[in-house]
Protein backbone atom coordinates (compact mmCIF):
# COMPACT_ATOMS: atom_id res chain seq x y z
CA UNK A 1 0.00 0.00 0.00
CA UNK A 2 1.27 3.41 -0.90
CA UNK A 3 2.25 5.30 2.22
CA UNK A 4 0.33 8.28 0.95
CA UNK A 5 -2.82 6.79 -0.47
CA UNK A 6 -5.01 8.88 1.79
CA UNK A 7 -7.18 11.33 -0.04
CA UNK A 8 -6.70 14.97 0.87
CA UNK A 9 -7.71 16.60 -2.31
CA UNK A 10 -8.90 19.84 -0.78
CA UNK A 11 -7.75 22.76 -2.94
CA UNK A 12 -7.96 25.23 -0.11
CA UNK A 13 -5.60 23.35 2.15
CA UNK A 14 -3.42 21.46 -0.28
CA UNK A 15 -1.37 22.39 -3.30
CA UNK A 16 -0.93 20.12 -6.25
CA UNK A 17 0.62 22.20 -9.02
CA UNK A 18 1.69 19.50 -11.40
CA UNK A 19 -0.10 16.39 -10.27
CA UNK A 20 3.31 15.02 -9.41
CA UNK A 21 3.79 16.46 -5.96
CA UNK A 22 1.33 17.30 -3.22
CA UNK A 23 1.76 19.32 -0.09
CA UNK A 24 -0.53 20.96 2.39
CA UNK A 25 -0.45 24.66 3.07
CA UNK A 26 -0.06 24.09 6.82
CA UNK A 27 3.22 22.31 6.17
CA UNK A 28 2.04 19.02 7.63
CA UNK A 29 2.07 16.99 4.43
CA UNK A 30 4.45 16.75 1.48
CA UNK A 31 4.86 13.76 -0.77
CA UNK A 32 5.23 12.65 -4.38
CA UNK A 33 2.11 11.96 -6.38
CA UNK A 34 -1.06 13.91 -6.82
CA UNK A 35 -3.27 15.06 -3.97
CA UNK A 36 -6.18 12.93 -5.03
CA UNK A 37 -4.73 9.47 -4.73
CA UNK A 38 -0.95 9.82 -4.46
CA UNK A 39 -0.21 8.23 -7.80
CA UNK A 40 2.76 9.47 -9.80
CA UNK A 41 2.15 9.90 -13.49
CA UNK A 42 5.78 10.33 -14.47
CA UNK A 43 9.21 10.70 -12.81
CA UNK A 44 9.17 13.70 -10.54
CA UNK A 45 12.72 14.94 -10.86
CA UNK A 46 11.50 18.44 -10.00
CA UNK A 47 11.24 17.41 -6.37
CA UNK A 48 14.46 15.53 -6.06
CA UNK A 49 15.79 16.21 -2.55
CA UNK A 50 12.49 17.49 -1.14
CA UNK A 51 11.43 16.68 2.38
CA UNK A 52 8.77 14.02 2.83
CA UNK A 53 6.40 15.12 5.55
CA UNK A 54 3.63 13.00 7.02
CA UNK A 55 1.21 14.51 9.50
CA UNK A 56 3.76 17.09 10.60
CA UNK A 57 6.65 14.67 10.88
CA UNK A 58 9.59 14.74 8.51
CA UNK A 59 9.85 11.15 7.42
CA UNK A 60 12.57 11.38 4.80
CA UNK A 61 13.79 12.97 1.61
CA UNK A 62 12.50 12.28 -1.86
CA UNK A 63 15.11 11.32 -4.42
CA UNK A 64 14.46 10.77 -8.06
CA UNK A 65 16.77 8.70 -10.22
CA UNK A 66 17.03 11.45 -12.78
CA UNK A 67 20.29 13.38 -12.60
CA UNK A 68 18.45 16.64 -12.51
CA UNK A 69 18.20 18.14 -9.08
CA UNK A 70 15.36 20.52 -8.45
CA UNK A 71 14.57 22.91 -5.66
CA UNK A 72 12.27 22.17 -2.82
CA UNK A 73 8.79 23.58 -2.78
CA UNK A 74 9.21 24.87 -6.29
CA UNK A 75 5.62 25.85 -6.74
CA UNK A 76 4.69 26.66 -3.23
CA UNK A 77 5.13 30.41 -3.52
CA UNK A 78 3.02 30.64 -6.61
CA UNK A 79 0.32 28.50 -5.19
CA UNK A 80 0.24 30.00 -1.74
CA UNK A 81 -0.30 33.32 -3.40
CA UNK A 82 -3.06 31.82 -5.47
CA UNK A 83 -4.72 30.26 -2.47
CA UNK A 84 -4.78 33.61 -0.75
CA UNK A 85 -6.22 35.40 -3.73
CA UNK A 86 -8.89 33.06 -4.80
CA UNK A 87 -8.44 29.36 -4.53
CA UNK A 88 -5.90 26.86 -5.67
CA UNK A 89 -5.91 25.75 -9.23
CA UNK A 90 -7.64 28.74 -10.72
CA UNK A 91 -4.41 30.65 -11.20
CA UNK A 92 -2.60 27.94 -13.02
CA UNK A 93 -5.40 27.26 -15.43
CA UNK A 94 -6.02 30.93 -15.99
CA UNK A 95 -2.38 31.61 -16.82
CA UNK A 96 -2.33 28.94 -19.42
CA UNK A 97 -5.48 30.08 -21.12
CA UNK A 98 -4.50 33.70 -20.93
CA UNK A 99 -1.13 33.25 -22.51
CA UNK A 100 -2.79 31.43 -25.33
CA UNK A 101 -5.10 34.37 -25.70
CA UNK A 102 -2.18 36.76 -25.58
CA UNK A 103 -0.47 34.91 -28.35
CA UNK A 104 -3.58 35.18 -30.42
CA UNK A 105 -3.78 38.90 -29.88
CA UNK A 106 -0.21 39.32 -31.03
CA UNK A 107 -1.42 38.18 -34.40
CA UNK A 108 -3.77 41.11 -34.51
CA UNK A 109 -1.06 43.68 -33.98
CA UNK A 110 -0.11 45.97 -36.76
CA UNK A 111 1.80 44.08 -39.42
CA UNK A 112 4.33 46.58 -40.51
CA UNK A 113 6.55 48.94 -38.56
CA UNK A 114 8.57 51.72 -40.03
CA UNK A 115 11.82 52.67 -38.30
CA UNK A 116 15.07 54.30 -39.28
CA UNK A 117 14.42 54.08 -42.97
CA UNK A 118 13.17 50.53 -42.91
CA UNK A 119 9.67 49.31 -43.47
CA UNK A 120 8.99 45.90 -42.05
CA UNK A 121 6.26 44.06 -43.80
CA UNK A 122 4.75 40.62 -43.65
CA UNK A 123 1.60 38.66 -43.07
CA UNK A 124 -0.05 37.95 -39.78
CA UNK A 125 1.48 34.49 -39.81
CA UNK A 126 4.89 36.10 -39.91
CA UNK A 127 4.10 38.20 -36.86
CA UNK A 128 2.79 35.23 -34.96
CA UNK A 129 5.81 33.20 -35.97
CA UNK A 130 8.10 35.93 -34.72
CA UNK A 131 6.29 36.18 -31.39
CA UNK A 132 6.49 32.45 -30.89
CA UNK A 133 10.11 32.25 -31.96
CA UNK A 134 11.39 34.71 -29.40
CA UNK A 135 8.95 34.33 -26.55
CA UNK A 136 7.35 31.91 -24.19
CA UNK A 137 3.96 30.62 -25.18
CA UNK A 138 1.12 29.06 -23.29
CA UNK A 139 2.65 25.71 -22.70
CA UNK A 140 6.21 26.72 -22.08
CA UNK A 141 5.87 29.77 -19.86
CA UNK A 142 5.57 27.63 -16.76
CA UNK A 143 8.14 25.12 -15.58
CA UNK A 144 10.40 25.49 -18.59
CA UNK A 145 13.54 23.45 -18.45
CA UNK A 146 16.96 24.51 -19.69
CA UNK A 147 20.07 22.44 -20.13
CA UNK A 148 23.20 23.87 -18.51
CA UNK A 149 26.74 22.56 -18.10
CA UNK A 150 25.70 21.59 -14.56
CA UNK A 151 22.55 19.73 -15.52
CA UNK A 152 18.97 20.72 -16.13
CA UNK A 153 17.36 23.73 -14.57
CA UNK A 154 13.61 24.00 -14.35
CA UNK A 155 12.43 27.58 -14.09
CA UNK A 156 9.22 28.09 -12.12
CA UNK A 157 7.82 30.93 -14.18
CA UNK A 158 9.26 32.74 -17.17
CA UNK A 159 7.77 36.12 -18.09
CA UNK A 160 9.45 38.35 -20.67
CA UNK A 161 12.44 35.99 -20.48
CA UNK A 162 12.83 36.81 -16.78
CA UNK A 163 12.93 33.75 -14.54
CA UNK A 164 10.99 33.80 -11.29
CA UNK A 165 11.89 31.34 -8.60
CA UNK A 166 9.73 30.78 -5.55
CA UNK A 167 10.84 29.16 -2.34
CA UNK A 168 8.65 28.37 0.60
CA UNK A 169 10.33 28.05 3.93
CA UNK A 170 13.88 28.80 5.00
CA UNK A 171 16.48 27.75 2.45
CA UNK A 172 19.50 26.28 4.12
CA UNK A 173 22.98 26.52 2.67
CA UNK A 174 23.67 23.43 0.59
CA UNK A 175 25.55 22.47 -2.53
CA UNK A 176 22.22 21.87 -4.24
CA UNK A 177 21.13 25.45 -3.56
CA UNK A 178 24.53 26.83 -4.61
CA UNK A 179 24.38 24.82 -7.81
CA UNK A 180 20.92 26.11 -8.58
CA UNK A 181 22.12 29.69 -8.29
CA UNK A 182 25.12 28.89 -10.46
CA UNK A 183 22.83 27.41 -13.09
CA UNK A 184 20.78 30.60 -13.14
CA UNK A 185 23.97 32.62 -13.46
CA UNK A 186 25.00 30.52 -16.45
CA UNK A 187 21.58 30.94 -18.08
CA UNK A 188 21.84 34.70 -17.67
CA UNK A 189 25.39 34.86 -19.05
CA UNK A 190 24.42 32.69 -22.01
CA UNK A 191 21.37 34.84 -22.71
CA UNK A 192 18.86 32.03 -22.26
CA UNK A 193 17.12 34.22 -19.72
CA UNK A 194 17.33 37.96 -19.20
CA UNK A 195 17.60 37.70 -15.45
CA UNK A 196 16.30 35.91 -12.40
CA UNK A 197 14.41 36.96 -9.30
CA UNK A 198 14.14 34.67 -6.31
CA UNK A 199 11.19 35.05 -3.95
CA UNK A 200 11.15 33.56 -0.49
CA UNK A 201 7.79 32.89 1.13
CA UNK A 202 6.95 32.06 4.67
CA UNK A 203 6.27 28.47 5.51
CA UNK A 204 4.60 27.38 8.72
CA UNK A 205 7.12 24.60 8.89
CA UNK A 206 10.52 26.19 8.40
CA UNK A 207 10.13 29.95 8.48
CA UNK A 208 11.23 32.21 5.67
CA UNK A 209 14.35 33.45 3.93
CA UNK A 210 17.67 31.86 3.20
CA UNK A 211 21.18 31.46 4.49
CA UNK A 212 23.01 34.79 4.06
CA UNK A 213 25.69 33.09 1.94
CA UNK A 214 23.03 32.12 -0.59
CA UNK A 215 21.57 35.60 -0.62
CA UNK A 216 25.06 37.02 -1.14
CA UNK A 217 25.65 34.59 -3.99
CA UNK A 218 22.45 35.73 -5.66
CA UNK A 219 23.54 39.35 -5.40
CA UNK A 220 27.05 38.61 -6.64
CA UNK A 221 25.56 37.00 -9.72
CA UNK A 222 23.32 39.93 -10.47
CA UNK A 223 20.11 38.31 -9.31
CA UNK A 224 17.45 39.92 -7.18
CA UNK A 225 15.74 38.34 -4.22
CA UNK A 226 12.67 39.29 -2.24
CA UNK A 227 11.83 37.92 1.19
CA UNK A 228 8.10 38.00 1.91
CA UNK A 229 7.86 38.06 5.69
CA UNK B 1 16.37 55.42 -48.99
CA UNK B 2 13.67 53.18 -47.63
CA UNK B 3 14.51 49.52 -47.37
CA UNK B 4 11.60 47.14 -47.49
CA UNK B 5 12.35 44.50 -44.93
CA UNK B 6 10.21 41.36 -45.13
CA UNK B 7 9.30 39.35 -42.06
CA UNK B 8 9.91 35.63 -42.10
CA UNK B 9 6.97 33.98 -43.75
CA UNK B 10 6.40 30.43 -42.53
CA UNK B 11 4.71 28.26 -45.15
CA UNK B 12 2.56 26.46 -42.61
CA UNK B 13 1.05 29.53 -41.03
CA UNK B 14 1.11 30.42 -37.37
CA UNK B 15 1.45 27.09 -35.66
CA UNK B 16 2.90 27.51 -32.21
CA UNK B 17 6.09 25.55 -31.61
CA UNK B 18 4.65 24.13 -28.43
CA UNK B 19 1.69 22.73 -30.36
CA UNK B 20 3.59 21.19 -33.25
CA UNK B 21 3.60 17.52 -34.02
CA UNK B 22 7.00 16.05 -34.67
CA UNK B 23 6.24 15.99 -38.39
CA UNK B 24 5.29 19.67 -38.36
CA UNK B 25 8.41 20.48 -36.36
CA UNK B 26 10.55 18.68 -38.93
CA UNK B 27 8.88 20.57 -41.79
CA UNK B 28 9.35 23.86 -39.99
CA UNK B 29 12.94 22.99 -39.25
CA UNK B 30 13.65 22.19 -42.91
CA UNK B 31 12.10 25.46 -44.01
CA UNK B 32 13.84 27.47 -41.29
CA UNK B 33 17.32 26.17 -42.07
CA UNK B 34 16.74 26.85 -45.76
CA UNK B 35 15.74 30.41 -44.92
CA UNK B 36 18.89 31.26 -42.97
CA UNK B 37 21.08 32.41 -45.89
CA UNK B 38 18.10 34.30 -47.30
CA UNK B 39 17.60 36.13 -44.01
CA UNK B 40 21.27 36.98 -43.71
CA UNK B 41 21.19 38.41 -47.23
CA UNK B 42 18.17 40.53 -46.37
CA UNK B 43 19.99 41.78 -43.27
CA UNK B 44 23.09 42.63 -45.28
CA UNK B 45 20.93 44.51 -47.75
CA UNK B 46 19.45 46.56 -44.93
CA UNK B 47 22.86 47.36 -43.50
CA UNK B 48 24.11 48.48 -46.89
CA UNK B 49 20.98 50.52 -47.51
CA UNK B 50 21.50 52.27 -44.19
CA UNK B 51 24.70 53.80 -45.55
CA UNK B 52 27.40 51.49 -44.24
CA UNK B 53 30.26 51.64 -46.72
CA UNK B 54 32.58 48.84 -45.74
CA UNK B 55 30.36 45.83 -46.27
CA UNK B 56 33.40 43.55 -46.55
CA UNK B 57 33.75 43.70 -42.78
CA UNK B 58 30.66 41.54 -42.46
CA UNK B 59 32.54 38.39 -43.35
CA UNK B 60 30.91 36.00 -40.85
CA UNK B 61 33.93 36.04 -38.55
CA UNK B 62 33.73 36.72 -34.83
CA UNK B 63 35.41 40.10 -35.45
CA UNK B 64 32.48 41.13 -37.63
CA UNK B 65 30.16 40.85 -34.65
CA UNK B 66 31.50 44.13 -33.35
CA UNK B 67 30.28 46.34 -36.22
CA UNK B 68 27.13 44.24 -36.47
CA UNK B 69 26.22 44.98 -32.85
CA UNK B 70 27.08 48.64 -33.35
CA UNK B 71 24.59 48.71 -36.20
CA UNK B 72 21.87 46.77 -34.40
CA UNK B 73 21.96 48.61 -31.09
CA UNK B 74 21.24 51.90 -32.85
CA UNK B 75 18.01 50.40 -34.15
CA UNK B 76 16.61 48.86 -30.97
CA UNK B 77 13.18 50.25 -30.33
CA UNK B 78 10.59 49.49 -27.71
CA UNK B 79 6.87 49.90 -27.64
CA UNK B 80 4.52 50.03 -24.63
CA UNK B 81 2.66 46.85 -23.97
CA UNK B 82 -0.97 47.29 -24.87
CA UNK B 83 -3.41 48.00 -22.08
CA UNK B 84 -5.12 44.77 -22.95
CA UNK B 85 -1.91 42.81 -22.54
CA UNK B 86 -1.12 44.52 -19.23
CA UNK B 87 -4.62 43.77 -17.96
CA UNK B 88 -4.24 40.15 -18.89
CA UNK B 89 -0.99 39.99 -16.96
CA UNK B 90 -2.55 41.76 -13.96
CA UNK B 91 -5.42 39.32 -13.95
CA UNK B 92 -3.32 36.20 -14.14
CA UNK B 93 0.12 36.68 -12.65
CA UNK B 94 0.62 36.65 -8.90
CA UNK B 95 1.22 40.15 -7.56
CA UNK B 96 4.80 39.33 -6.56
CA UNK B 97 5.70 38.64 -10.16
CA UNK B 98 3.67 41.47 -11.59
CA UNK B 99 5.74 44.06 -9.73
CA UNK B 100 8.76 43.12 -11.82
CA UNK B 101 7.10 42.78 -15.19
CA UNK B 102 8.04 45.59 -17.53
CA UNK B 103 5.43 47.66 -19.31
CA UNK B 104 7.37 47.70 -22.56
CA UNK B 105 8.47 45.20 -25.18
CA UNK B 106 10.74 45.22 -28.21
CA UNK B 107 8.85 46.34 -31.28
CA UNK B 108 8.28 44.15 -34.31
CA UNK B 109 11.06 45.76 -36.32
CA UNK B 110 13.58 45.22 -33.57
CA UNK B 111 12.53 41.60 -33.15
CA UNK B 112 12.87 41.05 -36.88
CA UNK B 113 16.35 42.56 -36.98
CA UNK B 114 17.40 40.75 -33.82
CA UNK B 115 16.33 37.39 -35.21
CA UNK B 116 18.22 37.93 -38.44
CA UNK B 117 21.28 39.15 -36.57
CA UNK B 118 21.00 36.04 -34.43
CA UNK B 119 21.09 33.86 -37.54
CA UNK B 120 24.28 35.65 -38.59
CA UNK B 121 25.60 35.07 -35.06
CA UNK B 122 24.86 31.36 -35.38
CA UNK B 123 26.53 31.21 -38.77
CA UNK B 124 29.69 32.66 -37.27
CA UNK B 125 29.75 29.76 -34.84
CA UNK B 126 29.00 27.17 -37.50
CA UNK B 127 31.85 28.41 -39.68
CA UNK B 128 34.34 28.53 -36.86
CA UNK B 129 33.38 25.20 -35.30
CA UNK B 130 32.40 22.69 -37.97
CA UNK B 131 31.14 20.12 -35.48
CA UNK B 132 28.24 22.40 -34.57
CA UNK B 133 24.98 21.94 -36.43
CA UNK B 134 21.35 22.97 -36.54
CA UNK B 135 18.92 20.57 -34.93
CA UNK B 136 15.73 20.57 -32.90
CA UNK B 137 14.40 18.69 -29.89
CA UNK B 138 10.90 17.36 -29.46
CA UNK B 139 11.53 16.02 -25.94
CA UNK B 140 11.14 16.71 -23.12
CA UNK B 141 7.94 18.68 -23.58
CA UNK B 142 9.08 21.09 -20.89
CA UNK B 143 12.21 22.04 -22.84
CA UNK B 144 12.43 25.79 -23.24
CA UNK B 145 13.29 25.40 -26.91
CA UNK B 146 10.86 22.64 -27.71
CA UNK B 147 10.70 22.10 -31.49
CA UNK B 148 12.71 25.25 -32.11
CA UNK B 149 15.80 25.10 -34.32
CA UNK B 150 18.90 25.33 -32.14
CA UNK B 151 22.62 25.03 -32.77
CA UNK B 152 23.82 21.86 -31.07
CA UNK B 153 27.26 20.52 -30.24
CA UNK B 154 27.97 22.67 -27.20
CA UNK B 155 28.74 21.18 -23.80
CA UNK B 156 25.29 22.19 -22.68
CA UNK B 157 21.89 22.64 -24.25
CA UNK B 158 21.54 24.03 -27.73
CA UNK B 159 22.01 27.66 -28.63
CA UNK B 160 18.73 29.29 -29.61
CA UNK B 161 20.07 32.38 -31.35
CA UNK B 162 16.83 34.41 -31.45
CA UNK B 163 16.41 34.16 -27.69
CA UNK B 164 19.96 35.09 -26.76
CA UNK B 165 20.11 38.05 -29.14
CA UNK B 166 16.69 39.44 -28.22
CA UNK B 167 17.67 39.13 -24.57
CA UNK B 168 20.84 41.03 -25.40
CA UNK B 169 18.68 43.76 -26.90
CA UNK B 170 16.46 43.81 -23.79
CA UNK B 171 19.53 44.09 -21.56
CA UNK B 172 20.78 46.98 -23.68
CA UNK B 173 17.47 48.79 -23.26
CA UNK B 174 17.78 48.32 -19.51
CA UNK B 175 21.19 49.95 -19.51
CA UNK B 176 23.45 46.92 -19.35
CA UNK B 177 25.75 48.20 -22.03
CA UNK B 178 28.72 46.01 -21.13
CA UNK B 179 27.12 43.13 -22.99
CA UNK B 180 27.34 42.84 -26.74
CA UNK B 181 27.51 40.25 -29.51
CA UNK B 182 31.24 39.74 -29.02
CA UNK B 183 30.92 39.11 -25.29
CA UNK B 184 28.02 36.75 -26.02
CA UNK B 185 30.19 34.93 -28.54
CA UNK B 186 32.93 34.60 -25.93
CA UNK B 187 30.53 33.17 -23.37
CA UNK B 188 29.27 30.52 -25.79
CA UNK B 189 32.80 29.76 -27.00
CA UNK B 190 33.53 28.52 -23.50
CA UNK B 191 30.88 25.87 -24.00
CA UNK B 192 32.66 24.41 -27.01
Amino acid sequence: MNLYTYVHNNPLTNVDPSGHWCESTDGKWAHPGNCADGTIQEPDYMHDGDRLIRNGNEVGTFYDNNDSVHEDNSWAGVLFDTVITGGFGLGKVAVSKTITKLFGRAVAEEAATAAKGMIFYGGLAGEAFLADLVGATAKNQLQQSFSTTMGRRVVDVLVDEMAYESKAGYLKYSQVAVKQIQKDAELIAAGDIKGAVWHFFKSGYTGVGADQRLLDLLTQNGMKYVIHK
Amino acid sequence: MVYHYPLMDPPMGAVSYSEMTKKQAQEYFNWYVQEIPVRINILMGAIEASGVQNMEQFDLTSESLNPLWAWLKERIKTTPKSQEKMNELRNTLPSWILEDVSNWELDTGTLTLAVDVSLYFAEVFLRKYPHLQWDFKSKPKSDAYLNKPVVTGFKRGGLHPPTVVTNLCRSYVEGKQDKNLVSLFEVWSKFI
